[in-house]
């Protein structure tokens, strides 16, 4: 490190290590679906809340990974440091300035750019592939320092990029329809590189690709990567290419971060339950995946719009922790958090195990009955003693159209920290408190 | 390895369309053993949905199967027919050629032998129509066919319009009967989705993905299929729920011994679920053979190419190794006499000028590859130079 | 701007529908025609002739000729006085389709082919300045509308919603009552054929018809008022189609990469979204052009267009006739209105099946 020579002459070529980018606590709220009748109403907005308090930093000349599934915000981060939607709260900084304090985005957009997922769509498909890489070069009016002809100058840049990406000058003057998606995506580089940027957001960029052809654009993003000494950001949902390409990963869900680590590290000791189900659910190429055993996550990912409270994860986490000095198996206790849960979105269809009942039986079946029929249609494992009654007790409740009564009655038992605090951290996970 | 119950001979399918004919599948032979899960893997382009397709017979114009058969093991069908027509060449033995049936037996076969499943399962189901009623439907069909195999007319009969209006408006008429719906609510549990018979009255578009995929996978197996011929059905789920989806496949095809031909391009979930394996580059099989003969002893450089260029999970340090160039026009007027794969092929020599047939391979018994290098080891000096097949 | 994909597909629609090429062929035709005018007419559209008889059989009639030194009195009278010694002739002056006069006469004798031919010119130049000035209007509207979105959009559209609460006819009629006795109702165009053939400065020699074309009639009279209205009646169609294709380009991907490049909403509007919007708002066009020949004769049938050479004034000029037997003045120019339109609409069929977006991209699945 340069720490001996203080002198001001010194080149600022070893900045590696130092924040590029920073994130603190961002947030991307969507009010969709609100019409100017509602709002006219005053009818209650319920945003999806894409992300939701999101903190990184992304150091000069790494590439820090941000992995997650459909959904999870991944996406919607990117677009956000770019300034291409702007955040409901929180703050960027670039370059150790915060973003929000500039008016003039023109500088911070020659200096990040982006790559698109879908390289068919990502560029016009009415102009032809050289005037879409010439484009950020006429936007920021380059060449900057005014010597020789810009026209000129500009051709010639277009011509050494399309070059470097592997396609030659002969196709500058084709339309993106007569090329394929891996042709695409090089012309997409060529133009985020146009104006040498420091950092770039790679959003999916190799997800609509060919296998053979991912690799080759992922061999040509790390060549370029070490060429022009950028930092990137790259974003997927493919754990293998992320751990390819990626030397820290951050993985999200529903909105957070739950889990950041060294790639290495993540890979061979994750330690967050979501990290550890998204590891396992992968197949693997080898002779072997078929011995392998896959526990899968049980559920679906809840809405956006309604995040379970405490951790987000915990109505597929197999791992949730059980209240103090209550001792059951984790089968059990998943189950018993499905009904609290469903108990909680009043998913439950009275009415249908009512009139079953009623079609097979005299008179109106009583409450016990239902709770009974309803315990058997909802519960699936075998339940020890004491929490059978207790989770009947509950659908009785449920089936008198006591809801807030069941829901208290379960919780008064079965409630979880995971459920009551909202676990933060390298690991938001409340098995590694810090 | 006993008497399969699918062949396919010399498969062919070509599309012809304004810009000229394109040669999607092209004599593509291959076997599935009863109870076995067949992959067909291979890239955008490589003709394997098309494949899926033509075994189905659900190919649409400007598409159609220009040659080829389709055998497939029924015997009752086929001496049914050698016994209306002794010489017959659309029976051989046990098994009956599926393209030389005549329309009506092969619709009939279709829906009760072989079940299709697809990528996208929303756009398989009525979006108006619960899912229950969708999946109640097609047991019921299922039931008039085993009732009545010949008369293929009644097993749809009373789904039409006037039914659909008349039960719509008078809520009594039902158009599918009660044991059909509690079938359909049993299927649902089957594929795992949790509490069924509500989920039964729900639509479409109130499942997830992975559960309307599962639905998907249920109405399928409602007519009891011998064949479920899988289109890519998890890529456009998560990989958590592609866990899901894979897992309950591979225990239903334990549990029902249900043949499955599975088409995907990805190598990962071939390793998981494939006893045997096909790989597709430019409308043919390229290699074939067992898992254990692809992943060990590729023998064709495109196969080998594929693996090299899948990241694994858990070796990050191995440099992937792309193919070269892009995928070729299916074209018929494009496409050259070599080798189709010789322009990308790091190993391309001299001979591959020559179109190679399929030769055996090391290996286990079916395992064949379309490469001289099945049969003589590479000569670095009779490589083609590189740029040989640069366009000038 | 128009690829070669662009073309090949107008080339092969075109030979591959019948009805596209009959679209081409009656456009053309009548374009021909609208231009050509003083050369292919047979008689000067707005001479007035007549026919001495008494009473005889219509086929027995001598060649109508314009009585020199007579005046015209009155249609319904069919007489004319003589000038000098102030008698009535009786005249005859509606005929039929004969020699000279291939679809006959009007109730003034003037020759309905030369009109109809004339007539063209009208439509034509009111269809497509008309739709132009729609065009004008109603895209840069619609581009502001769905690109900016939100409120603005709201505001907008629902004021250019007003406008089409009104059925186009009535407001048409409002608008010309408006603008009536502004100076600007009607132009005198002149007639370059004419001015030439009757000049030196274009040797006769390379003018067809040279002398006959000479007496032509010099100017045509071009109806204004009438070009702003139907602009005014139609360019909110445009506007829609305008904006809700903004609406969906907005939302491509490859806006949000010119975002992401720095590029200003100017630059984006008139590089990325007015380009990818053009093929609807070409087809809406050319039918547009059918709907505002259809309204420009409405307003000469009823007399609102400030001139009487039109399709729509010929028509109204038959009315009568359509009960008396003498079918062929009101016919005729309905007959002409009828190829324009179905000409034009074959002409926008060819275009929209051409240019259908669904040719783009790949083809999926294989």
């Amino acid at each position: 490190m340069s720490r001996d020579t203080p002198s001001v002459e010194t080149a600022p070529t070893d900045r590696h290590g130092e924040a590029l980018v920073s994130v603190r606590d961002l947030e991307k709220h969507y009010d969709t679906g609100v019409s100017l009748l509602d709002r006219l109403l005053g009818g209650g907005s319920n945003p999806v809340r894409a992300v939701d308090g999101v903190s990184f930093d992304i150091n000069r000349g790494e590439t820090l990974g941000l992995v997650g599934e459909s959904g999870c915000g991944k996406s919607t981060v990117g677009q956000t440091i770019l300034r291409l939607e702007s955040p409901t709260a929180g703050s960027v900084s670039f370059d150790g300035d915060p973003l929000a304090e500039r008016g003039d985005l023109t500088g911070f957009r020659r200096n990040a750019q982006i790559l698109f997922q879908d390289p068919f769509s990502s560029l016009d498909p009415r102009m032809p592939v050289g005037e879409s890489i010439r484009q950020p070069l006429e936007i920021h009016d380059w060449p900057w320092d005014g010597q020789g002809n810009p026209a000129e100058r500009r051709h010639k840049r277009v011509a050494e990029l399309i070059e470097r990406v592997g396609l030659s000058t002969t196709q500058l003057d084709r339309y993106p329809g007569e090329f394929s998606g891996g042709q695409l995506q090089r012309i997409g580089i060529a133009r985020a590189l146009a104006l040498d940027p420091d950092f770039v957001v790679l959003d999916e960029p190799t997800s609509a690709l060919d296998v053979s052809v991912q690799a080759q654009v992922l061999n040509l993003l790390a060549d370029l990567q070490s060429e022009f000494d950028l930092t990137y950001l790259f974003i997927s949902h493919d754990l293998g290419v992320i751990r390819y390409i990626c030397d820290r990963i951050a993985v999200m869900y529903l909105g957070e971060i739950v889990e950041t680590a060294p790639a290495e590290q993540l890979f061979t000791d994750p330690r967050h339950p979501y990290t550890e189900a998204l590891l396992e659910s992968v197949p693997r190429v080898d002779l072997q995946e078929r011995e392998r055993d896959i526990d899968p996550l049980a559920g679906d990912v809840p809405s956006p719009r309604n995040p379970p409270s405490g951790c987000r994860f915990r109505t597929r986490c197999p791992a949730v922790i059980p209240p103090d000095g209550l001792d059951i198996e984790q089968e059990s206790c998943r189950a018993i958090t499905d009904v609290r849960d469903r108990i909680a979105d009043r998913e439950i269809a009275v009415e249908t195990t009512r009139d079953a009942l009623a079609e097979t039986t005299e008179g109106e079946p009583g409450e016990e009955r239902v709770a009974a029929r309803l315990y058997d249609r909802l519960v699936d494992v075998e339940l020890p003693e004491p929490e059978r009654r207790r989770v009947q007790e509950g659908l009785q409740a449920v089936a008198a159209g006591e809801w807030d009564r069941a829901a208290e009655h379960l919780r008064e038992r079965y409630e979880s920290v995971c459920e009551t605090d909202h676990p933060t951290g390298q690991v938001s996970c409340h098995l590694f408190e810090q | 390895m006993g008497e399969p119950i699918l062949r396919v001979e010399d498969l062919t399918t070509r599309f012809f369309t304004e810009e000229g004919q394109i040669n999607a599948v092209e004599g593509v032979s291959f076997d599935v053993e009863p109870g076995e899960v067949f992959g067909i893997v291979g890239e955008s382009g490589s003709g394997k949905s098309v494949t899926a397709l033509s075994l189905v017979d659900l190919v649409e114009s400007p598409g159609r199967i220009t040659n080829g058969s389709v055998w497939f093991r029924e015997p009752a069908l086929a001496a049914r027919i050698r016994e209306d027509d002794p010489d017959t060449a659309a029976a051989d033995g046990e098994m009956v050629d599926l393209r030389r049936l005549d329309d009506n037996e092969r619709r009939a076969l279709r829906g009760t032998e072989f079940a299709m499943i697809f990528q996208d399962p929303m756009s398989s189901f009525n979006p108006s129509i619960t899912v229950g009623t969708q999946i109640a439907e097609a047991v019921e069909v299922q039931r008039r066919a085993t009732a009545n195999p010949r008369a293929v007319r009644s097993r749809t009969q009373g789904f039409g319009l006037l039914k659909f209006l008349t039960t719509s408006m008078v809520p009594t008429v039902d158009y599918v009967s009660e044991e059909s719906r509690d079938r359909a609510v049993e299927l649902l549990d089957t594929v795992g989705i949790p509490d069924p018979a509500s989920r039964a009255t729900e639509y479409p578009h109130q499942f997830s993905g992975g559960m309307l995929q599962r639905a998907m996978i249920a109405q399928a197996l409602a007519t009891e299929p011998s064949v479920l011929v899988a289109d890519e059905p998890t890529t456009a789920l998560d990989v958590t729920i592609q866990a899901q989806i894979l897992n309950t496949l591979g225990d239903l095809q334990a549990e029902y011994g249900m043949t499955t031909v599975l088409i995907t391009h990805n190598l990962g979930v071939i390793a998981r679920m494939c006893d045997r394996v096909g790989v597709m580059y430019a409308g043919e099989f390229v290699e074939r053979g067992s898992l254990e003969d692809l992943f060990e002893r590729p023998s064709h450089p495109y196969t080998e190419g594929l693996l090299g260029s899948s990241p694994a999970l858990d070796n990050g340090d191995r440099r992937l190794q792309p193919i070269a160039g892009n995928v070729p026009s299916l074209l018929d007027e494009e496409m050259p006499d070599r080798c189709y794969f010789a322009d990308r092929c790091p190993k391309a020599m001299s001979e591959c000028l020559d179109k190679p047939p399929e030769f055996d391979a090391d290996g286990s018994e079916g395992h064949r590859a379309r490469c001289y290098l099945a049969r003589d080891a590479y000569d670095p000096g009779d490589a083609l130079p590189e740029g040989y097949f640069d366009e000038s | 701007m128009i690829s070669d994909r662009v073309k090949s597909s107008l080339k092969r629609e075109f030979y591959q529908s019948r009805a596209a090429q009959v679209g081409v062929v009656l456009i053309a035709i009548i374009l021909f025609t609208a231009v050509f005018a003083p050369m292919l007419t047979p008689h000067d559209p707005t001479t007035q002739r007549v026919g001495t008889g008494n009473g005889s059989a219509l086929t027995d009639l001598p060649p109508l000729s314009p009585i020199p030194g007579h005046e015209f009195v009155g249609t319904r009278d069919q007489t004319m006085v003589n000038q000098t010694t102030g008698e009535f002739v009786n005249v005859q002056q509606e005929v039929p389709a004969n020699a000279s006069h291939p679809l006959g006469t009007n109730e003034r004798g003037q020759d309905i082919l030369s009109r109809i031919i004339y007539g063209a010119r009208v439509s034509m130049l009111v269809g497509l300045l008309g739709t132009a000035l729609a065009t004008l209007l109603g895209v840069p509207y619609g581009l502001v509308a769905g690109y900016f979105g939100g409120r603005l959009d709201d505001t907008l559209m629902r004021a250019a919603d007003v406008m089409l609460a009104f059925p186009s006819l009535v407001l048409a009629i409002a608008l010309i009552g408006v603008f009536r006795d502004t100076s600007f109702h009607t132009a005198e165009l002149p007639d370059p054929f004419v001015a030439a053939a009757q000049g030196d400065l274009v040797p006769n020699i390379l003018i067809p018809r040279a002398e006959h074309v000479a007496s032509m009639p010099e100017t045509t009279t071009f109806p204004v008022t009438v070009t702003l209205v139907v602009a005014l009646v139609n360019w909110v169609w445009f506007a829609r189609i305008t904006r809700g294709e903004a609406l969906s380009i907005r939302a491509e991907e490859y806006v949000t990469a010119a975002r992401s490049l720095g590029a200003s909403d100017v630059t984006i509007l008139r590089q990325h979204i007015l380009p990818n919007a053009i093929t609807p708002i070409i087809v809406l066009a050319t039918i547009q052009v059918a709907f505002i020949i259809l309204l420009e004769a409405s307003l000469s049938f009823l007399g609102f267009s400030g001139t009487n050479l039109t399709w729509g004034a010929d028509i109204q000029q038959g009315r009568d006739g359509l009960s008396s037997g003498k079918w062929w003045v009101s016919t005729m120019p309905g007959l002409a209105i009828i190829a324009a339109v179905v000409g034009v609409n074959l002409l926008g069929d060819w275009l929209r099946d051409a240019l259908d977006p669904g040719i783009q991209g790949e083809s999926g699945g294989i």
